[in-house]
């Protein structure tokens, strides 16, 4: 078992996600940065599936109560148990009683650390993600979160390299269904213009600041969204939807992002950069 | 009946399929129909489909390599009429003002007494279109025309689990609390959405929905 002793921003249990439950209005939810995690799983021989922790930004403090094997993926960060520092992608031990803590962030925002034998908290709705509405939605100081302990994962599950944390701030998108409900003009500004991950920004979604669109922007009658959707707000500036956004939403969807640069924003932090680059199919 | 139906791709691995934009009955069969259809020809292709009012999203499992041919494949599926299961949800509500905190403004906006605002709410048969927003959450169409508002131009940060609430042409009832911009007018205690369940809510596009007033003690 591993116990919380101190909290960053945020720290999260995260899985692949909830898969067919969109209908019912429930999120689909799990690792923002999903290749991170993929690495991370892979890296200790978990299946794909396996529960995993995500460390957003420093001030994280684990306490590990029993010997673990452990790998950590994603951003690059000052993590260190007691006596060592835990360099990136490289398998390592914990043993009971060593606690371990994460410092300063130097590349991307969200360190995945996966445990051999995986989280092993209830599954709800077939995912152990956390999610407000469906599980508790946080994790707080002194919890304690179960894992299996094993010396190592089966293996097998083949090999994933990791991805490189873009030092760019394009992000890929294809036209969205009302796209061509803006004008050329507006099209043109909007893939021109230089946008800003503001501080109302989560996991649900990220609010962009920037010049905004002129014009009148009404919305559409409620349909499906997924996380990489870009809506437009009435105030003609847009909001990027993420893992736990919702369903459906009334906005405009103007631009679909491409699923590895979803993984890209996940590790942007408040007040990064975005460029919108779009791809034709 | 079939209607036109516009196809987009939405991203590397769906499809939307959209009917014009209505909030109606035909609309809802065509799009029930053709969910069924999609979900029993690649059951084992699909992650999900997610119907809206006037949509259906298609997720695959792997990238759409040929879009065009999963739309043609579409547009020559058999969709027979579905039978909707019409589930009817009798819904209680307690409109007792300390539970619905808009009434009085909902009353100066329509001009009816708060009796009369639970009278029309009460009397009107409502239907299930989808659900989202929040897990649980019913999209329900029917109600009165003479009880739409805009909704808040301020949301709450906070609207309670089980509020029943109206904005513009729409009534619902929130499953969880959350923020939340409608004008909350009564409260029930009923459980929609349990994650314990699979599937988490009973609730079907199709179903109805009748509200009726309660005292609560």
């Amino acid at each position: 078992m591993i116990k919380i002793l101190r909290l960053g921003s945020q720290l999260c249990i995260v899985d692949r996600g909830r898969h067919g439950y969109r209908r019912y209005g429930v999120p689909t939810g799990g690792a923002m940065d999903q290749h991170s995690a993929l690495v991370a799983n892979t890296l200790v021989g978990n299946h794909p599936d396996a529960a995993l922790l995500e460390l957003y930004q420093a001030g994280h403090r684990l306490h590990f109560m029993q010997d673990a094997t452990v790998v950590l993926a994603g951003a690059n960060a000052d993590v260190s148990t007691d006596d060592r520092p835990i360099p990136i992608h490289q398998v390592f031990k914990m043993h009971a009683g060593e606690t371990l803590s994460v410092g300063t962030f130097i590349q991307g925002v969200r360190i995945y650390l996966a445990i051999a034998g995986g989280i092993k908290t209830t599954p709800l709705l077939g995912s152990r993600s956390l999610l407000s509405g469906v599980s508790g939605d946080r994790i707080r100081i002194g919890d304690i979160l179960p894992f299996d302990s094993v010396s190592s994962g089966s293996k097998g599950h083949g090999h994933v390299s990791p991805m490189p944390i873009s030092s760019h701030n394009t992000i890929s998108a294809t036209p969205g269904p009302e796209w061509h409900r803006l004008t050329a003009a507006a099209q043109r500004q909007l893939l021109n213009t230089t946008y800003y991950i503001t501080e109302q920004s989560d996991r649900m979604g990220y609010r962009l600041a920037g010049t905004a669109l002129k014009g009148k922007y009404p919305g559409i009658m409620t349909s499906a969204v997924l996380p990489g959707t870009v809506q437009l707000l009435p105030s003609g500036l847009p909001i990027i939807l993420m893992r736990d956004c919702q369903t459906t939403g009334g906005y405009l969807r103007i631009l679909q992002i491409l699923p590895e640069d979803i993984n890209q924003l996940a590790q942007r932090p408040i007040n990064g950069s975005v460029v919108f680059e779009i791809q034709d199919w | 009946m079939l209607l036109p139906i516009r196809y987009h791709r939405f991203s590397t691995n769906a499809l939307l399929l959209e009917w014009h934009p209505a909030r109606d009955i035909s609309t809802l069969h065509s799009i029930t129909a053709m969910d069924h259809a999609i979900q029993s020809q690649w059951r084992d292709e699909l992650i999900e489909t997610v119907p809206a009012y006037h949509s259906l999203l298609v997720i695959m499992k792997s990238t759409l390599h040929n879009p065009d041919r999963l739309i043609s494949q579409i547009k020559n599926l058999s969709t027979p009429e579905v039978f909707l299961q019409n589930q009817k949800h009798i819904i209680e509500v307690d409109y007792s003002p300390r539970h619905g905190v808009d009434l009085d403004y909902v009353s100066m906006q329509t001009h009816f007494s708060i009796d009369q605002i639970i009278q029309v709410h009460t009397s009107a048969t409502y239907i299930v279109h989808l659900m989202g927003f929040l897990p649980g959450f019913v999209y329900l169409s029917g109600l009165d025309p003479r009880l739409h508002i805009p909704r808040r131009s301020q949301p709450r940060i906070r609207v309670p689990k089980g509020a029943v609430a109206i904005a513009s042409e729409q009534t619902g009832i929130y499953p969880v609390e959350s923020p939340g911009g409608w004008h909350i007018i009564g409260h029930t205690d009923q459980e929609f959405f349990n994650p314990r369940e699979d599937p988490p809510t009973s609730f079907r596009p199709g179903d109805t929905v009748q509200f009726v007033s309660i005292q609560s003690p």
